[in-house]
């Protein structure tokens, strides 16, 4: 069938509009699935923050050991049974495979008399060793960048410290701050006479924790890394 | 002179129609689908909330409110029909044997528990009061929250309910003292489904859940 000439394309106007309202349809669709693209996320992140506070009143081990022998509050030689353990409850409490956590142990420093901060063997004021002490669980269904090792690594070692040295800025030490500023556990206080003797242990464990995970994708892959820092409960062997 | 509306062709009018056609059911579908995903999300927060705050309670060292009876713990919806009530009294009474399944001989809730019930229904009557509590079950065998949209209205309904978890932690400190998984359970009636024909969930409802553990929340007997 031959077709006129004047049927065979629409005058300029209406193919104006055809083309305005094809882009606005696209633009409409993009705005909903770009809502929909955080909407998933949103509600992922509300699971990492729910998963972290279960951990504050989760099953734990003791994050510090008793010297007997010194008599002072130390360190764990060995970070990784307590971390284990939180990594374990973790992961049995995730919605799905597809998740990483990682976690550390961090200390800070505190003086054994005053509370405060930092010590003269440790003028840093925190320790939190190597990179390579954090522990880590990747599920099966983990994708890019969560089952990223070196970076996920990275990315919480830097959380730590960068927490911790936030942490021993405050006014700490000199000259003498005040009560509200000794924040170590504190073991015993009594008052003999005019004297006030009190003992801090000489470590403030936090246990720091990245939670990532990759939520359904609907215009671009994507994942949602949260990064939490835990006071654990006081349990000492 | 020049007219000032324009006549169109017969063309343009039906490049308007159509755009209209199209246009039209779908602005009416998103707005809806967005009206119901905002309610979902604040659902999953709510239940996400709920089932947190009910963990934290059941670990407290002691729960401060009264011990209240199971029918006590009942929300229902202005002029609830007889049946439905009685539905809300049957999901306590499959809750326990549920949870009688997991360890014998629990035939009542210790008062500890009841205690902590009655401390997250408060919470959840806090943040919204027109929710209806627990969410009515037909029969002793029917599934866990198989309910039909008839038996709930078009009013949200939510329960809190726990089970025991027996899994050794490694860390206990106290045997007697079990574990318990908390969750929080919404029915939530889609708009999307009354007038869409069920394009999201075909019973029109959407049973939204999120749990929270409470390690060594207390004795189970």
């Amino acid at each position: 069938m031959i077709i006129p000439d004047k049927q065979k394309h629409l005058p300029p106007e209406q193919g104006a509009v055809m083309v305005e309202f094809i882009l606005s349809l696209i633009l409409l669709l993009t705005v909903v699935m770009a809502f929909a693209q955080q909407y998933v996320r949103s509600v992922d992140k509300l699971s990492h923050y729910s998963l972290a506070n279960q951990v504050t009143f989760g099953p734990q081990l003791p994050t510090l050991s008793f010297n007997e022998s010194s008599g002072e509050f130390e360190r764990l030689q060995d970070t990784r049974p307590p971390l284990n353990l939180i990594l374990n409850f973790l992961e049995r409490m995730a919605a799905d495979n597809k998740y990483s956590f990682y976690a550390g142990l961090g200390y800070l420093a505190i003086d054994p008399e005053t509370g405060y901060i930092g010590t003269a063997n440790t003028p840093s004021g925190f320790e939190i060793g190597n990179s390579s002490d954090l522990v880590h669980t990747t599920m099966p269904g983990a994708t890019s960048p969560c089952n990223n090792d070196s970076l996920r690594r990275l990315a919480l070692y830097e959380f730590m410290r960068e927490k911790l040295k936030e942490l021993r800025s405050l006014p700490g030490q000199s000259p003498d701050p005040g009560d509200e500023w000794r924040v170590g556990l504190k073991i015993y206080e009594f008052k003999l006479g005019d004297t006030r003797y009190r003992q801090y242990s000489e470590f403030y464990p936090y246990i720091f924790i990245s939670i990532c995970s990759n939520p359904v994708n609907i215009i671009y892959p994507q994942s949602t890394v949260t990064y939490h820092m835990i006071s654990p409960r006081r349990l000492v062997n | 002179m020049k007219p000032i509306i324009k006549n169109t062709s017969q063309k343009e009018s039906g490049v308007t129609m159509l755009e209209t056609a199209i246009t039209l059911p779908l602005l009416i579908v998103m707005v809806i689908a967005i009206y119901d995903l905002g309610r979902i999300y604040t659902t999953i927060v709510l239940c996400q909330d709920i089932s947190l705050m009910a963990a934290k309670l059941a670990v407290a060292a002691d729960p401060k409110a009264d011990t209240p009876a199971t029918s006590n713990l009942i929300k229902t919806i202005p002029n609830e029909d007889p049946s439905i009530t009685n539905g809300r009294n049957q999901s306590w009474t499959n809750f326990l044997q549920r949870l009688n399944s997991q360890i014998s001989g629990k035939t009542t809730f210790t008062s500890r528990e009841l205690k902590t019930l009655n401390l997250a229904y408060g919470y959840l009557h806090s943040l919204n009061a027109n929710i209806a509590f627990p969410i009515p079950e037909e029969s002793s065998t029917a599934a866990r929250f198989d309910v039909s949209r008839e038996l709930l209205g078009d009013s949200t309904n939510c329960s809190i309910t726990f089970s025991y978890d027996l899994t050794p932690w490694g860390s206990e400190t106290d045997a007697d003292s079990r574990h318990r998984q908390f969750y929080a359970t919404c029915a939530l009636p889609l708009t999307s489904s009354t007038l869409l024909g069920g394009l999201f969930s075909s019973s029109g409802l959407l049973v939204i859940e999120r749990t929270a553990y409470a390690y060594q929340s207390g004795p189970a007997l």
